[in-house]
């Protein structure tokens, strides 16, 4: 019995000496008959930052999803066919076949690719190929323009964003502007489209 | 594996935001491309001259321009060509012994 006393002092004793100083606490309170008085008290702050990739191609919600997807059409006069005169566009969110890319990451280099499924067809056996797309990049708001991964028939290309900021963030944009060079004369027919006859081109982005 | 089960949800979009902690984070964006090339069918003939004529199925014949150039173009399938005598004219009064004659050609796509 007196021995569990004993012990039972001994941890209270222990417990005391083990509890925060004084000079941690929220609040300090001190008194004395004379002399300079102090008293202290500590704040901790936490900022916690996420890690996000954001990708922008045409239409599209800053530093949040959007589901339109931009749909650029050209249309090759008769007179002009293979000629190789470069056809404009129509479309895309700054119209006339231009669209606003944009790519911003914070952890590291960024992997930024396109990828099509197959060159452009007409459905009923002929095609033209995506090299046959030219692309003219223009700065935007970023002092470097963000560049346009080469396009591949049924495959996809990538090139690697290097951070622009420190270590880890690449904030990188521009305005992308698509002709048809219009080399070749190809079959009549409409080619590609809304997510049909391998008209879509897909623009991803990975960080590690 | 649980981002491509999100990325077949979310499909194409114009801009994909994506976060995480711990694991790379992926993201996409689409657009569509639409090229219209319209039938066409073009006839040519290059006299002796060197140029096309500016009647397009009309040519001014000479001796020499036996040597002429027929040139045909269309993107619409298998082109067919045909040939009439259209007529024949008397000499001019300098050409002895020459007589200008007409044939028109004439071309078809389906």
């Amino acid at each position: 019995m007196v021995k569990n006393r004993i012990l039972g002092i001994a941890l209270a004793v222990a417990g005391i000496s083990a509890m925060p100083t004084a000079a941690n606490a929220e609040s300090k309170f001190v008194t004395a008959a004379s002399g300079t008085l102090t008293a202290s008290a500590n704040l901790d702050f936490t900022i916690t930052i996420p890690k996000f990739v954001y990708v922008r191609i045409g239409t599209g919600t800053n530093m949040a999803n959007n589901t339109t997807i931009d749909s650029l059409v050209y249309t090759v006069p008769a007179a002009n066919v293979g000629d190789g005169t470069a056809i404009s566009g129509t479309g895309g969110d700054l119209t006339a076949g231009k669209v606003t890319a944009r790519v911003i990451g914070n952890n590291g280099t960024i992997a930024f690719s396109t990828t099509t499924v197959g060159a452009l067809s007409n459905g009923a056996g002929d095609s033209i190929s995506w090299s046959q797309m030219n692309v003219a990049v223009a700065t935007n708001t970023t002092a470097t323009a963000l560049s346009h991964p080469a396009f591949a028939d049924g495959s996809s290309t990538s090139t690697n964003l290097t951070p622009t900021s420190g270590t880890k963030v690449t904030n990188l944009d521009a305005q992308w502007t698509f002709t048809y060079k219009n080399q070749n004369v190809v079959a009549a027919g409409t080619y590609g489209g809304v997510n049909t006859n391998n008209g879509r081109v897909t623009y991803a982005v990975s960080m590690p | 594996m649980t981002l491509a089960l999100c990325f077949s949800a979310s499909a194409e979009a114009g801009s994909r935001f994506e976060a995480g902690a711990s694991a790379p984070v992926f993201s996409r964006a689409s657009i569509d491309l639409t090229i219209v090339i319209p039938e066409f069918l073009r006839l040519g003939i290059v006299g002796s001259f060197g140029k096309i004529p500016n009647e397009t199925s009309r040519t001014s014949a000479s001796e020499t321009s036996r040597a002429g150039a027929l040139g045909v173009v269309g993107n619409g399938g298998t082109i067919v060509i045909a040939t009439s005598f259209v007529a024949s004219e008397p000499s001019q009064p300098l050409a002895v012994d020459t007589e200008i004659a007409t044939v028109a050609y004439a071309v078809a796509m389906p």
